[in-house]
């Protein structure tokens, strides 16, 4: 057990190194000097070769990796473009809106998707299947821009029961906080919660089907104590780890739903990021992302154990 | 570790199903007795839908000049954010542009986009997978770039990728190609090397079959069932990723009218002119609904197994 | 059912316990009421107003920085940060005064070498500045409180120049700041304005925050622009960022923010119907609209492409793109000038007026030796105003028979882009579209787009000898008349070998909640005087 840990994790390593090169090598073959950039407007080109001597940018490609792996591994991301900042500092001030937004989603989505997913499996053919699984097409035919539009409209605009935009800090309560993030959690949630019931109706039904089952019907044991303590218990697995991958879209829903509610997360930074080619930020966000996802199904994989007994390594 | 490489093919942004895919060669699916292709689709009414619908769609795009439309991009400023009325179906929308001749050209942008990374990546992913499943020396290479490439969320890794580049569907292409190669050249790889232990391919390397044969005969067949099936996926995946770049501003340039920049553009007057962002979306969803849709049928018919209970 | 009541009413349901039972510290009634939340322009990126000379760099530099003079709304500089000046006679040597008790942020006190410095800074920057600089015989402090400028040549406009709100303004710095290399930004923000500036509360792309300062002296004199006394009725200013005019739009209607400077105009009708909100014209001064050509490459570089354009470009179509319906926000501009102002002229522009004449475009094209080569529009798509524009540009140039290779980018790249001198295929560029304030386009000195000096002149460095002539006329001007006729010559010149085509004049409004009283009419947002109840 403490050695498949231990190799796990270790199998992580060569996987973030390829990230790592993958976003360095993309601020290498970019159109564009950063090196002009920073010089601004009306420097003359000896200003520019002079900056990109001081960014090491005239070194090779195999130096310039090193030496930015190894700034990052000590916390220095470089310097934003546009903003003269410390990418860490801009990262670090946007962190918390975007962890919030993904947890309370995540929270959301597995209280809604699970028990959908169930239900549907329980009545399967029915019109309660059928419904949740016309839902779960629709999550995701949906853009989640459309979406979030709608809900701010209607529960923003028109009922004004919640906040248009932006972000509360959960220093200042939770209820705040809660206001400012139901909406884009539920617009974030749309195509997640499609994607979980759907994996957790399939699941079901496989697991339904097997001996245990039976016999635990057969001993008359309640229906709901053998949907949610036996069988979904033994769904856990697949369930876990589509909730795991399903992260990465969380990820990339973020960047457009923080547009639209205003929120000052990551993903808006890496919008602008993007639009003004800021390289050294979206190097550090795209990492960073990746990081969380890696880190995350990490966690997953070593988990499975306490969903599934009969794991062993 | 087990279980999770069995589900990891999965495509984040595809609907599961395809994950129960692809250990799939224990039931080989047999090609079924077709009595006529009218048959076929009353067997599997979702499909059906879909791929009517669908259909719908691409002659929509294709005939779209037939349709009553006007030129997409001509500027018309004086007759600017018209309601919906007989002289313009879906209105005007800031420019003086018609909305009905934007929406039914910009069809063509989204399908050819989602068509074209669909073809593209199953192309490539099977080509990679293929030879990460064939070639033992090169698996762990390709298996470890694709790992690092897939440790980047697909959305992120398409914007990353246009921020290199200028605007235009070509590259949007690209983008959302290289995005989502991983995931079939993982699922490709999959069915490949469970497909090697099936006794039949083993009888056949005994028997002194060439590889390619071998792949021809055997591999590539059996691989192109769930290959199509996330094919679909990535297509309607692609269409929705497509109009997320534009809206985000890095996507196919905005003189082109596809659905996301008709959205992009008339989201600033989303409470006033709702109609300019709500005929593209509508579009939208339902050509993406109807790839899910064909998708689904696609599966259920090529994978009875899945089929019984789905 | 209310929004406050809403989640308490589900919290009360689901058991309060659940999420923590902690009270929410809400902002309490007085502390709201002291802070305005303002929603700019466009993102607060850097904030260095010498070194960056966007109009929301500007806006913000407004608040922590004071300037010696500052323009009243009759553009006329008035005494800011100075108590008294003189000239000598001759016209060569200035002296100025400060006023007492002026303070910076950090506590320390104005003095004239912290003047010194950032005027040194701010005339390596500005065209004004430049001008000043190549007539410096020195620049000194005579003592803490006063300091003196002697010229070889007498420039009568300097006080103009000292106070005029065109960026970059002749914001006053700290000496220590003052002498960073005026291309390089600064680091630290510390001024002597009303304001402080919070910096570890920035979040560039989402909210800058500031904070009254209390040393701040205001003058006695009624506020007006950027002269008379500063007075700040509140305690704070938060600018946050929206990237999205839908959500301003909301946020506003529900009241989570106050002020929005730039609402688009086809939201302002919605925006009015609610009682709670007021939306009226920005500046009366307005904006200018320009379709700025590269004259140093292809194809923009031969005269007849560029009359080609100017012969067949409909300004009405622009500035419907624009601005909308509404026929009160716009105005055709054949000239340069801010229409209502004194130098305003049409004088040439008649090339500008009645029916546009495509075939005539064409021919004058054919005439230029166009060949097809691409034509790079350079359009940032962040900005409604050159988005607009840019799209009305695509279609005008494509019917002309131009080949429109359309570049759609942001604001901050086309900054950068269009710096670039490179032929086209090389990175080099044809066209891009940009917008001045019309307080900027009153006269030529604070004018730098109207400039056709070559290499010196603003992006896509027009060279016209004649203009360059009546510029220097206007400046020698001993009065307003003969001032009018260098202009009447200027702008025919201008017009003649196209220096750029104005797109027409249009307004923008400002929209703001009606709790909020003192919001002036301006070119730029103006903080003191407003209050919130």
């Amino acid at each position: 057990m403490f050695a498949y840990v231990i190799r796990r994790v270790l199998q992580t390593i060569p996987v973030m190194a390829l990230v790592a090169l993958f976003v360095f090598s993309l601020l290498y073959i970019s159109p564009g000097d950063p090196a002009a950039v920073i010089a601004g407007d009306q420097a003359t080109p000896q200003d520019v070769e002079r900056i990109r001597a001081s960014l090491g940018l005239d070194r090779p490609y195999l130096v310039r990796f090193g030496t930015w792996l190894w700034a990052i591994l000590h916390g220095d991301m470089g310097t934003s473009i546009f903003t003269n900042l410390p990418v860490t500092t801009m990262i670090a001030q946007r962190i918390e809106p975007t962890l919030s937004l993904m947890a309370l989603t995540l929270v959301l989505a597995i209280l809604i998707a699970v028990p959908m997913g169930v239900v549907a499996a329980w009545k399967q053919g029915t019109l309660i299947d059928r419904a949740v699984m016309g839902f779960a097409v629709l999550g995701f035919s949906v853009p989640v821009f459309v979406v979030g539009y709608l809900l701010a409209y209607v529960f923003a605009l028109e009922l004004d029961w919640l906040p248009v935009q932006g972000y509360t800090s959960l220093s200042n309560g939770v209820l705040p906080w809660l206001e400012n993030l139901v909406l884009p959690a539920i617009a974030l949630g749309g195509v997640y919660i499609a994607l979980i019931a759907r994996i957790t109706r399939a699941t079901m039904l496989e697991v339904l089907q097997q001996d245990y089952i039976r016999t635990a019907r057969a001993k008359g044991a309640g229906q709901s104590s053998i949907l949610f303590l036996h069988a979904l218990k033994n769904a856990a697995v697949p369930i876990v780890t589509v909730i795991g991958i399903g992260i990465a879209l969380l990820i990339g829903g973020a960047v457009v739903t923080e547009s639209v509610f205003a929120i000052p997360g990551l993903g808006r930074l890496t919008v602008d990021a993007i639009l003004r080619r800021d390289y050294p930020v979206i190097q550090g966000v795209v990492l960073l992302f990746s990081f969380v996802y890696v880190l995350v199904n990490l966690l997953i994989d070593l988990a499975y154990t306490l969903f599934d007994p009969r794991i062993r390594y | 570790m087990a279980s999770a490489s069995v589900l990891s093919p999965l495509d984040a942004a595809t609907p599961p199903g395809v994950a129960a895919a692809a250990p799939l060669p224990d039931v080989l699916p047999p090609v079924k007795p077709r009595k006529g292709f009218i048959g076929f689709l009353r067997r599997n009414p979702t499909m059906a839908f879909g791929a009517g619908l669908l259909l719908l769609m691409v002659l929509v795009a294709i005939f779209a000049p037939l349709l009553g439309t006007v030129d997409p991009t001509a500027l018309a400023p004086a007759k600017r954010t018209r309601e919906p009325s007989a002289l313009y179906w879906f209105g005007t929308d800031m420019l003086g542009r018609d909305v009905y001749s934007r929406v039914l050209y910009g069809a063509r942008v989204s399908l050819i986009v989602g068509f074209s990374v669909a073809i593209l990546s199953s192309v490539v992913g099977l080509t990679i997978g293929m030879v990460s499943g064939y070639v033992r020396l090169l698996d762990s290479v390709i298996m470890r770039v694709m790992d690092g490439l897939m440790s980047i969320p697909p959305i992120l890794l398409a914007i990353a990728l246009m921020a290199l580049t200028r605007g235009s569907v070509q590259n949007v292409i690209i983008a959302i190609t290289i995005a989502e190669i991983p995931r079939v050249s993982r699922l490709v790889r999959g069915v490949v090397l469970s497909l090697r232990e099936q006794p039949y391919v083993e009888a056949a390397v005994a028997a002194g079959t060439r590889t390619p044969a071998i792949i021809l005969r055997h591999i590539l067949p059996n691989t192109l069932a769930p290959i199509t099936v996330q094919a679909t996926y990535i297509c309607a995946a692609a269409m929705i990723t497509e109009a997320i770049l534009s809206f985000i501003g890095a996507g196919t340039p905005p003189i082109i009218p596809s659905w996301g920049n008709i959205m992009a553009e008339g989201r600033a007057l989303w409470q006033v002119k709702p109609y300019i962002v709500f005929f593209p979306a509508v579009f939208l969803s339902i050509t993406v609904l109807a790839v899910n849709l064909l998708g689904d049928g696609l599966r259920d018919a090529l994978d009875p197994r899945m089929a019984k209970r789905l | 059912m209310d929004r406050r009541n809403f989640l308490k009413t589900g919290v009360a349901a689901g058991g309060a316990a659940l999420l923590g039972g902690r009270p929410a510290p809400a902002l309490s009634q007085g502390a709201a009421a002291r802070t305005l939340r303002f929603v700019p322009q466009a993102n607060l990126a850097n904030f260095d107003p010498i070194w960056g000379t966007q109009y929301v760099v500007r806006n913000a530099a407004a608040l922590v920085w004071d300037t010696l003079y500052g323009f009243d709304e009759e553009l006329r500089p008035q005494r800011q940060m100075v108590e008294s000046e003189e000239v000598s006679s001759d016209g060569l040597t200035w002296t100025f005064k400060l006023r007492s008790g002026l303070k910076f942020h950090d506590g320390s006190p104005v003095t004239s070498r912290d003047v010194v410095a950032s005027l040194t800074r701010w005339s390596a920057r500005d065209s004004m500045g430049l001008m000043l600089k190549a007539l410096q015989q020195e620049l000194v402090a005579v003592d803490d409180r006063s300091f003196r400028w002697v010229l070889k040549k007498p420039y009568p406009k300097l006080l103009m120049a000292l106070g005029k709100n065109s960026t970059p303004m002749a914001f006053i710095m700290p000496e220590r700041i003052a002498r960073t290399d005026p291309f390089q930004q600064i680091t630290e923000y510390v001024g002597s304005g009303p304001m402080r500036f919070l910096r570890n509360e920035w979040v560039p792309g989402a909210k800058a925050v500031f904070e009254k300062f209390a040393d701040y002296q205001p003058r006695q004199e009624k506020p007006s622009w950027l002269a008379g006394g500063k007075v700040i009725n509140i305690d704070r200013v938060e600018w946050i960022v929206m990237p999205d005019p839908a959500t301003a739009a909301a946020a506003l209607q529900n009241g989570e923010i106050d002020w929005w400077e730039n609402p688009i105009t086809d939201l302002v009708p919605t925006l009015r119907r609610n009682r709670n909100i007021r939306a009226d014209i920005a500046d009366p001064l307005g904006n200018v609209g320009t379709f700025r050509m590269n004259h140093l490459t292809t194809p923009f570089n031969s005269l007849k492409a560029r009359q080609a354009v100017m012969v067949a470009l409909s300004q009405e179509d622009y500035m419907r793109a624009l601005v909308g319906d509404d026929d009160k926000l716009w105005k055709p501009l054949p000239g340069y000038f801010t229409p209502g102002t004194p130098l305003y002229t049409e004088e040439g522009g008649d090339v500008l007026k009645g029916p546009r004449n495509l075939d005539l475009a064409k021919r004058l094209l054919a005439e230029s030796g166009y060949k097809g080569e691409p034509v790079p529009c350079i359009v940032a798509q962040d900005q409604p105003i050159t988005k607009s524009q840019g799209d009305v540009t695509a279609d005008l140039l494509k019917r002309i028979g131009f080949n429109v290779d359309f570049v759609a980018t942001d604001w901050g790249t086309t900054g950068q882009r269009r710096a670039m001198k490179n032929p086209v295929g090389q990175g080099g560029w044809s066209m891009f579209h940009s917008w001045h304030a019309g307080a900027d386009c009153i006269n030529p000195a604070v004018y730098i787009a109207i400039r056709a000096n070559g290499d010196g002149a603003w992006f896509g460095w027009p060279k016209v000898p004649e203009v360059e002539t009546e510029v220097a006329n206007w400046f020698d001007a001993p009065d307003l008349e003969t001032e009018k006729a260098a202009i009447r010559r200027l702008n025919k010149a201008a017009i003649e070998n196209v220096v750029y085509a104005p797109t027409g004049f249009f307004l923008t409004y400002q929209a703001w909640r009606s709790n909020i009283s003192g919001i002036q009419k301006g070119p730029l947002p103006i903080f003191w005087g407003v209050t919130k109840s």
